[in-house]
């Protein structure tokens, strides 16, 4: 949330730490659009392997952090 | 920034990704320590996966299914990489990390030089029952669309070796370029356009795993990372327009002596900060040079041997 407040104050390190929140983003929505793909397709074996992928990638940028950093 | 000019061309020429020649440039001539030399290569892996991905997904040319299969292998390996690489490092033994990534470099290098293959063709039709994932795409070069197959013996293959090739990937902040391409090319058997760019799209999904782990560790210096990025999306941009005219295994000879020598001057940084095998500088930097030389040699001598891909 600092760095969107950072953006509209044209503070350059936060707009760095937005391109790299975009970088990151992509490769989530990118995985998750296939998980929906998959799922209206109805393959079972794809749509658990993408689920799968989908929940490294949140436990990666979600839960991991608190636990590290939180020991 | 310049460095990452230099890698962006470099490695986009010898079809390997920025990353594996950017760690070794900072670590070896601007001694940064390897976390965040680690840390900024990771960040531009993913931008250049993203931005070839982006082509390559237009063209119709990856295979999604595939895809999803190895990325799960992959963001498995990348979060035990990344959380491994944390405890090695805060416990002080980083100079282990040194000589691992000498050792995935000489890898890579072995399959950069591969010998020459022979040109896959289209798989004939009764056989295609025993393939788990079939698919095909269009040859720009051949004008043809070339059918593939995938067996479940192959994939299964592969997913063990894109596990630990995410492992490699958090441990070390490449994005695994090489190792992706031994599990694609190698096990699972695909045409190398496709390995290539299914490849590519992994790299995204595994660098987003272990950079953001590496972001929280605080191992990402904003300014730096946007500077090499900068840089390599450059490079490669220049590469892909000198690479029609530099092609041919005179030019990867050269490459690869460049390639040798970093590696060879991160395996004694490693040595020497492990405290195991320490050189003085002067005859570092004698042999070091000796090793360029000599595998300029070798290569120019085995030049016929090495593909022009």
């Amino acid at each position: 949330m600092s760095v969107v407040a950072g953006d509209l104050k044209l503070d350059g390190l936060s707009m760095m730490l937005t391109g790299l929140l975009v970088l990151i983003a992509i490769p989530v929505i990118m995985v998750s659009l296939n998980l929906v793909r998959f799922a209206m397709e109805r393959d079972v074996l794809y749509t658990v392997l993408a689920a799968v992928t989908l929940i490294n990638l949140f436990l990666a940028i979600f839960v991991l952090p608190l636990m590290v950093l939180h020991k | 920034m310049i460095c990452g000019l230099v890698s962006g061309l470099l490695g986009a020429l010898l079809g390997l990704g920025g990353a594996v020649i950017l760690t070794p440039l900072l670590t070896v001539l601007l001694n940064l320590p390897i976390q965040y030399a680690a840390g900024i290569s990771l960040v531009s892996a993913l931008s250049t996966s993203i931005v070839a991905g982006s082509r390559f997904l237009r063209m119709g040319i990856p295979n999604v299914r595939v895809f999803m299969v190895l990325s799960s292998a992959g963001t498995t390996g990348a979060i035990i990489g990344s959380l491994m690489a944390y405890h090695i490092i805060s416990s002080g033994y980083n100079w282990i990390l040194y000589l691992i990534f000498s050792g995935v470099m000489y890898m890579a290098m072995a399959l950069v030089a591969k010998p020459r293959q022979h040109v896959m063709t289209a798989l004939p039709i009764s056989v295609r029952d025993s393939y788990v994932i079939t698919g095909s795409y269009l040859d720009q070069a051949l004008k043809v669309y070339v059918n593939y197959g995938v067996r479940r013996g192959g994939l299964m293959r592969a997913w063990g070796i894109m596990l630990f090739g995410g492992l490699i990937s958090g441990l070390l902040g490449i994005g695994g370029g090489p190792i992706n391409m031994l599990a694609l090319y190698w096990a699972a058997e695909l045409p190398i356009k496709v390995a290539s760019a299914t490849s590519n799209l992994i790299v995204g999904v595994t660098a987003a795993t272990s950079g953001t782990l590496y972001w929280f560790f605080g191992y990402i210096q904003p300014f730096m990372a946007m500077a090499s990025v900068m840089g390599i999306v450059i490079g490669a941009n220049v590469s892909t327009h000198i690479l029609p005219k530099a092609r041919g295994s005179t030019i990867k000879a050269l490459l690869l002596s460049i390639f040798s020598y970093l590696a060879y001057r991160m395996l004694l940084s490693g040595l020497r900060r492990g405290g195991i095998f320490v050189l003085p500088m002067n005859i570092e930097y004698i042999t070091s040079f000796m090793v360029l030389l000599m595998t300029l040699g070798v290569l120019f001598a085995l030049r016929k041997y090495i593909s022009e891909e």
